[in-house]
């Protein structure tokens, strides 16, 4: 794995469904997992982004676990639809969207790390990240393409 | 002989040639995950630890169920059915740290 920047495309309605249904589980991280396509060129598509239940058995407003039966059933969603799961993403419910050490020590090498942010004084917003080969992330270059940002108030 | 199938995670992937299903020989969860390893020896240490237990981070759902609870290595499975390796998919905010 090389370290070029990977580009990430979402559709805005559904990096709309990650920020809407983190909003609905405050105080609590809202959690899922993002399918679509990994073109291995640095290039990933997201045609889904989907909500999870949280089956962190720590606290529920400082971390997260996608539940285990979820997975199975998007993975299954994933492909019949012809896609994979690429990635996951969760909230971070009062601060930015930037990984935590949890985070790091937690992830996965090979999928996009969506973070929803929402930090003191600022607006909610999205970025985000992939461990790099030397398993610390990375920033991705987010895309939301017809011209919407990253970023919703 | 039963044979099932099973379907790895894309993280796992690098790890057999980049596939993500493969098919394979057992009659139980553990014959399966076994012969996974042996076909894909990148593999060894990453779904069975080194006492050839499930890791801690790691699930196995057979045909939809969580092995784990249900028989676990010892579970029978059918010839057809679908394995599917599950990573623990978690963070935290940091909030804690
Ligand atoms: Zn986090």
């Amino acid at each position: 794995m090389d370290n070029r920047t990977v580009q990430i495309e979402i559709d805005p309605d559904q990096l709309a469904r990650a920020i809407e249904r983190s909003a609905a589980e405050l105080p609590n991280e809202a959690c899922g997992l993002l399918l679509g396509t990994d073109h291995g060129d640095g290039r990933v598509v997201v045609e889904r982004v989907e909500p999870t239940r949280n089956a962190t058995r720590e606290p529920a407003a400082d971390t997260f676990e996608v539940h285990p039966e979820d997975f199975v059933r998007l993975d299954g969603l994933a492909r019949e639809l012809g896609l994979d799961v690429v990635g996951v993403w969760h909230s971070h419910p009062d601060s930015a969207a930037i990984p935590s050490r949890t985070d790091t020590e937690r992830a996965w090498p090979g999928w996009s790390y969506l973070i929803v942010g929402r930090a003191a004084h600022s607006d909610v917003h999205a970025r985000s990240w992939r461990l790099d080969a030397t398993a610390r992330f990375a920033e991705e270059r987010l895309l939301a393409p017809r011209g919407a940002v990253a970023v919703a108030s | 002989m039963t044979s099932a199938t099973l379907r790895l995670p894309t993280p796992l992937r690098a790890f057999c040639g980049g596939q993500d299903e493969v098919t394979l020989e057992g009659a139980t969860v553990g014959e399966l995950l076994r012969a996974l390893e042996r076909e894909h020896p990148d593999l060894r240490g990453r779904i069975l630890d080194e006492n050839g237990e499930v890791r801690r981070f790691v699930n196995v759902f057979v045909d939809g169920a969580n092995a784990r609870g249900n028989g676990g290595l010892d579970a029978d499975v059918r010839d057809g059915s679908q394995l599917t390796i599950v990573p623990a998919v978690a963070g935290g905010s940091g909030r804690s740290r």
